[in-house]
């Protein structure tokens, strides 16, 4: 590249290193655009590779970059895995990354009943971890493998756990320790079991977008574990479907911890590949937790009872373990089954109902692209986490669109699903509030909300070191 | 303007790399991700993408394109994200892509690294990575026990055999490790198979195609193809499994009718049609290591736990991640050459694995994985902890 | 920019080789051969002044049909030009013959600077370099690690290697002949398939000796070697100095140096 950019590089390098040890700063070429790679299709440009990468391993090391970025006015730009399906882990200019996985250690204080765990903590590992010991939490991204704690918290991203049941991540989070713009270290929230009441600084990072502050160490509530009972359903009609899930509300069912619908065309894909007896409608299929099998096994059944009234195909309870894994495999396997086969790349929405209109809604999110230009004629497949009623109408894009048609087609899925989420008055519940769905922010909460979000970000960050760029909307 | 060969890796590599979605699941079962090496390079996505931008953005010459290289080279090629991509995403073979790529930087001139030359060379010039003179590959045979040593066929042009044991480079050449193919000699010797070895065996070309020197890996293909063709034996028993798996996947002409074995592989089918029973047990702990190119390249994870499980029975632990899951232990795609730089060395992580199970024996059925954690277990000094042995090794003591 | 680069093929040396019958050389033909190291890194170091400025490199050797390898080997790698002035293989030319041969060749273009490497493999004389840059009457500086600086029509400043990590810089008005030592550079790898294709598409120019108005029955050879041979193993003894302490061994050592009055 030009001169310049490598000669600053090369000056960030060097006064970094009075922060943090040398093998922690990164300034090879090729480190410094993967660390500005995320899961959109579209080619970064070279004016968002950074200048260096580091990798603190402390609060100490995070304070002294921030006050370097704030003295030069260079941006920072916090990344784990960058696996956010928003475009907040693509940085929007020049800048330093600033890569959590260093900060990647967890301890598990049984005595005290929380856990405290580093940013770049891989959620499954956590997740594992604390499931050994009889603990659970509801960190359950479909990216767990890979995904980082940090990124989970600054979303509050529930992906399969439904809300209404066990609550949102962010429930379970005392305390945060977080690095300010400016550099000052802040411990938020409490050790003890009873969360505060009024102000809690911790709401400012946790759900935060990346905008305040970036979060060194999190303190997590230590949940006990459950027991569980599977059950599946099968709708010829997906309105049906749709009304069963609305009496589970309404009738005020104990309500599942996950529950995944896949529509006919979807189920049909996965139960072929997982050997399931091709499916006759729709699928949905649910797990009831209770502190004893026969607590989850009751509440599944009264689950079951309102999609009975509905007149499904089939509803019971899935006694057989393999029949389970059938089931949630298939589900899981049609994205790379589709991409497989066809070559193409699979790119979902996220389309949030309320529960009044939810029949309107998975009708609405079957026909997601219908009319929509670019992506009007491509195939989609509908699925989702219906028990939190979220829909993921998927669409396959031909792998060979050029850069700009792949950016007009992500734009168009995204404004079409800002166009349904205003409709029912919802909002996204995985992927954050703000980059690619900062137009919707803005038309959802008016100029008032987003001038209130923008004041608040100036008082903290008033030179927008950290994270410019997702407060703007994705460039 | 380019070659027109080199213009041709360029577009298949683009090609490849359109349809990641950049999700990251490789990353999750990269070895790299083991050592903060892997945190900034961003797994095998960081890799191939790094190729890809380097190619889009012309950065392929000065320093940029040596930067490339370091990061391009410091893949082991286990596989994991073949695996891993094929289970949850588009099923792009990122390991072909990541070969292509060094493919790329050696016709640039760009590759391979430094320390990686004269491995490169000595190929050409002796048929072996070591720098050994090609007439002494056989001289291991005078190294081993004398009976067993008179019982080796040395196999000339055209003379037949039923199986054609392939020692391979690292067996042949390395003096700490004269005792694998002594043993598997050995064993065979007891078994009475009838075997024999080539009297001018040469590489089997995995690290000229790991490093991306197709052309030297194209002349070993067609040199060893054709000397299979003249001995005209029913099955290749590999010692090595990087040669089992260029034999089995990446030689283009090999005779179909040629059944390529791990030896671990076959000595199981002995132990299943009765020819080969167990006769000491082992009372120490032992836990196997799975080799990448014998496991998650070729899914052969069965055969050297039947052998094992015979040898150790209920002595034999598992390491917490094992099989497809298993930790790389950093020496293939051309790593055993040179020292990679990383915080947290792949062996030592794997020999930590290894004492975590309670292993006071690591067994692993591969020359080079058995380097690398012997050499983990040094540098991480728990030289009195535990050892490394070969399958054969055990084998040859208890039947 | 001009810059000609004087290689040499020498047989790759492993085990025991093979003297040629009149036991004054070895037998290159019974070898596998490669470019001299040192002239490897003569030939990078020009490929890297082309990348820097715009320079023409013509590669020249000395040498039989087989030497031909080595050339293409130099195109490939991206030299302009390659230029064999073809002898009889195995008829051994000492230094004097070899530069004689090139600076007919040399001195008929026109050039800004020859690179040499330092010395042979096979021979070690490190006196081609010199001889050549006295015929063609142009400065010199042996064993050069580094080029600091080159100025087209100007000069070229060089450092030398000293003892001790210190270095020597020295500047020569072009042109010149520096000669190289290795480790300057880290020479680049050429592969199978590129030399392949380069063989099929680029063109090597051959002279003879007779052409370039030499008379090899006249051109006399200045240092004949008396006899080559391969030196017996002797029965050289290996002794491990034993003790029950680190001061009892040295001791011990100690006193078999004094013995043998090498103290």
């Amino acid at each position: 590249m030009c001169e310049a950019e490598n000669a600053k590089s090369e000056k960030i390098a060097k006064a970094l290193a009075d922060v943090l040890p040398e093998k922690f700063i990164s300034i090879n070429r090729y480190e410094r655009i993967a660390n500005a790679l995320h899961p959109f299709p579209f080619d970064i440009e070279k004016e968002q590779v950074p200048y260096a990468v580091v990798m603190p391993q402390s609060a100490e090391e995070v304070s002294g970059i921030m006050k370097y970025a704030n003295k030069e006015k260079i941006p920072i730009f916090v990344r784990g895995s960058g696996t956010q399906l928003a475009g907040s882990s693509r940085p929007h200019t020049h800048g330093i990354v600033l890569n959590v996985r260093n900060l990647n250690k967890f301890d598990i204080f049984e005595d005290y009943g929380f856990l405290e765990c580093g940013p770049g903590c891989v959620v499954a590992k956590v997740d594992d971890a604390v499931a050994k010991l009889g603990y659970f939490f509801p960190f359950h991204p479909g990216s767990r493998i890979i995904a980082n704690m940090g990124g989970v918290v600054s979303n509050n991203t529930s992906a399969h756990i439904v809300d209404a049941s066990v609550g949102k991540p962010n429930d379970y989070v005392m305390g945060l320790e977080v690095v300010l713009p400016n550099g000052d270290i802040l411990e938020t929230g409490t050790k003890g079991m009873r969360r505060p009441a009024g102000t809690d600084l911790t709401k400012f990072f946790a759900g935060g977008d990346g905008l305040l502050g970036v979060i060194t160490k999190i303190r997590i509530r230590l949940a006990p574990s459950f027991k569980r009972a599977r059950g599946f359903a099968m709708f010829k009609d997906l309105k049906a479907l749709a009304r069963g899930v609305q009496r589970v509300y309404l009738e005020k069912r104990p309500l599942p911890l996950m529950m995944e619908f896949m529509e006919k065309e979807a189920a049909k894909i996965g139960f072929d590949i997982k050997g399931l007896p091709e499916p006759k409608g729709s699928a949905i299929f649910f797990v009831s937790v209770g502190s004893s099998e026969e607590e989850a096994s009751a509440k599944l059944n009264q689950v079951l009872d309102s999609f009975k009234a509905e007149n499904p195909d089939a509803a019971y309870e899935v006694t057989d373990l393999d029949e389970w894994q059938n089931l949630w495999g298939a589900r899981e396997v049609i994205g790379s089954f589709l991409m497989q086969t066809t070559g193409y790349q699979w790119k979902a929405a996220e389309v949030v109902c309320n529960l009044k209109d939810l029949v309107v809604g998975i009708e609405t999110a079957k026909n997601f692209n219908v009319g929509v230009p670019i992506i009007g004629d491509l195939k989609l497949y509908l699925y989702g986490h219906i028990g939190a009623l979220s829909m993921h109408p998927g669409i396959l894009i031909p792998s060979d669109w050029d850069n700009e048609m792949q950016k007009k087609a992500n734009n168009e899925i995204f404004k079409r699903e800002a166009e349904l989420n205003l409709k029912f008055g919802s909002c996204g519940g995985e992927w954050g509030q703000f980059s690619m769905r900062k137009d919707f922010f803005v038309r959802r909460y008016g100029e008032v909300g987003y001038t209130l979000i923008k004041d608040i970000k100036k008082a903290v960050d008033p030179d927008n070191i950290l994270n410019p760029g997702i407060l703007e909307g994705y460039r | 303007m380019e070659e027109e060969y080199i213009e041709e890796i360029k577009q298949e590599i683009i090609e490849a790399t359109s349809k990641c979605r950049i999700c990251m699941s490789c990353y999750a079962d990269c070895p790299l991700q083991e050592s903060t090496r892997g945190y900034v390079t961003q797994g095998p996505t960081g890799i191939t993408k790094a190729i890809y931008y380097g190619i889009l953005w012309d950065t392929l010459a000065g320093k940029d394109a040596e930067e490339l290289r370091d990061i391009v080279y410091a893949c082991t090629t286990c596989g994991a994200c073949v695996a891993r991509c094929e289970k949850s995403a588009c099923g792009i073979k990122v390991v072909d892509v990541i070969e292509a790529g060094r493919k790329l930087l050696v016709e640039k001139m760009i590759g391979p690294l430094p320390d990686q030359i004269k491995v490169l060379e000595s190929l050409d010039q002796e048929g072996n990575p070591y720098d050994e003179l090609a007439d002494k590959r056989t001289k291991w045979l005078e190294s081993i026990d004398k009976e067993d040593a008179k019982q080796v066929k040395v196999l000339q042009d055209s003379d037949t055999v039923e199986n054609l044991l392939f020692v391979g480079c690292t067996s042949s050449y390395d003096r700490d490790l004269v005792n694998i193919p002594g043993s598997i000699v050995k064993a065979f010797n007891k078994l009475k198979i009838d075997y024999g070895i080539l009297n001018d065996e040469k590489c089997c070309g995995d690290p000229a195609l790991r490093l991306g020197e197709v052309g030297l890996f194209e002349d070993f293909s067609e040199q060893n193809t054709e000397r299979f063709k003249n001995v005209k034996a029913k099955r290749v028993i590999n010692i090595c499994p990087h040669g089992y798996h260029t034999f089995k996947n990446n030689y283009a002409d090999f005779p179909s009718d040629l059944e390529v074995m791990h030896y671990t592989e076959f000595l199981a089918q002995q132990i299943d049609v009765g020819t080969l029973t167990i006769k000491t047990k082992l009372n120490q702990k032992v836990t196997y290591h799975d080799p990448c190119y014998l496991g998650k390249r070729n899914n052969s994870y069965e055969a050297p736990r039947k052998i094992l499980n015979n040898i150790a029975g209920d002595n034999f632990v598992e390491m917490k991640r094992n099989r497809a899951d298993s930790l790389c232990c950093g020496g293939g795609g051309g790593r055993m050459f040179v020292e990679v730089e990383e915080v947290d060395r792949l062996s030592e992580t794997r020999v930590r694995h290894a004492l975590e199970a309670g292993a006071e024996i690591i067994v692993t059925a591969c020359p080079w994985c058995h380097i690398q954690l012997s050499d983990g277990i040094k540098t991480s000094g728990n030289e009195n902890k535990i050892i490394v042995k070969d399958m054969a090794h055990l084998l040859a003591d208890c039947i | 920019m001009d810059v000609v680069v004087t290689i040499r093929q020498t047989g790759i040396l492993r085990g025991n080789p093979i003297l040629t019958a009149d036991e004054k050389s070895v037998d290159i033909t019974k070898l596998k051969r490669h470019i001299n190291e040192w002239d490897q890194y003569a030939l990078e170091e020009a490929l890297r002044i082309k990348e820097r400025k715009e320079a023409g490199i013509t590669v020249v050797s000395v040498g039989d049909k087989k030497t031909e390898d080595a050339i293409y080997y130099c195109l490939a790698a991206g030299v302009n030009e390659g230029i064999l002035i073809e002898t009889e293989p195995s008829k051994y030319l000492d230094s004097w013959q070899i530069a004689s041969l090139l600076a007919r060749v040399v001195s008929e273009r026109p050039y800004d600077l020859v690179f040499s490497g330092v010395q042979s493999e096979d021979e070690g004389c490190a006196e081609v370099g010199a001889i050549l840059a006295r015929m063609l009457d142009i400065p010199l500086s042996s064993t050069v690690i580094g080029i600091k600086s080159l100025i087209e029509g100007g000069t070229i400043e060089i450092q030398n290697e000293l003892e001790e990590g210190f270095y020597h810089i020295r500047t020569l008005e072009l042109p010149a002949l520096i000669t190289i030592q290795t480790g300057i550079n880290q020479p680049r790898y050429v592969s199978s398939l590129r030399l392949r294709n380069t063989k099929k598409k680029r063109k090597i120019t051959k002279v003879s000796p007779e052409s370039l108005g030499i008379n090899m029955m006249e051109l006399d050879c200045k240092k004949m070697p008396k006899r080559l041979f391969i030196p017996e193993f002797g029965s050289a003894k290996l002794e491990l100095i034993d003790g029950a302490s680190s001061n009892e061994k040295a001791n011990s050592l100690l006193g078999r140096l004094y013995d043998r009055g090498v103290l």
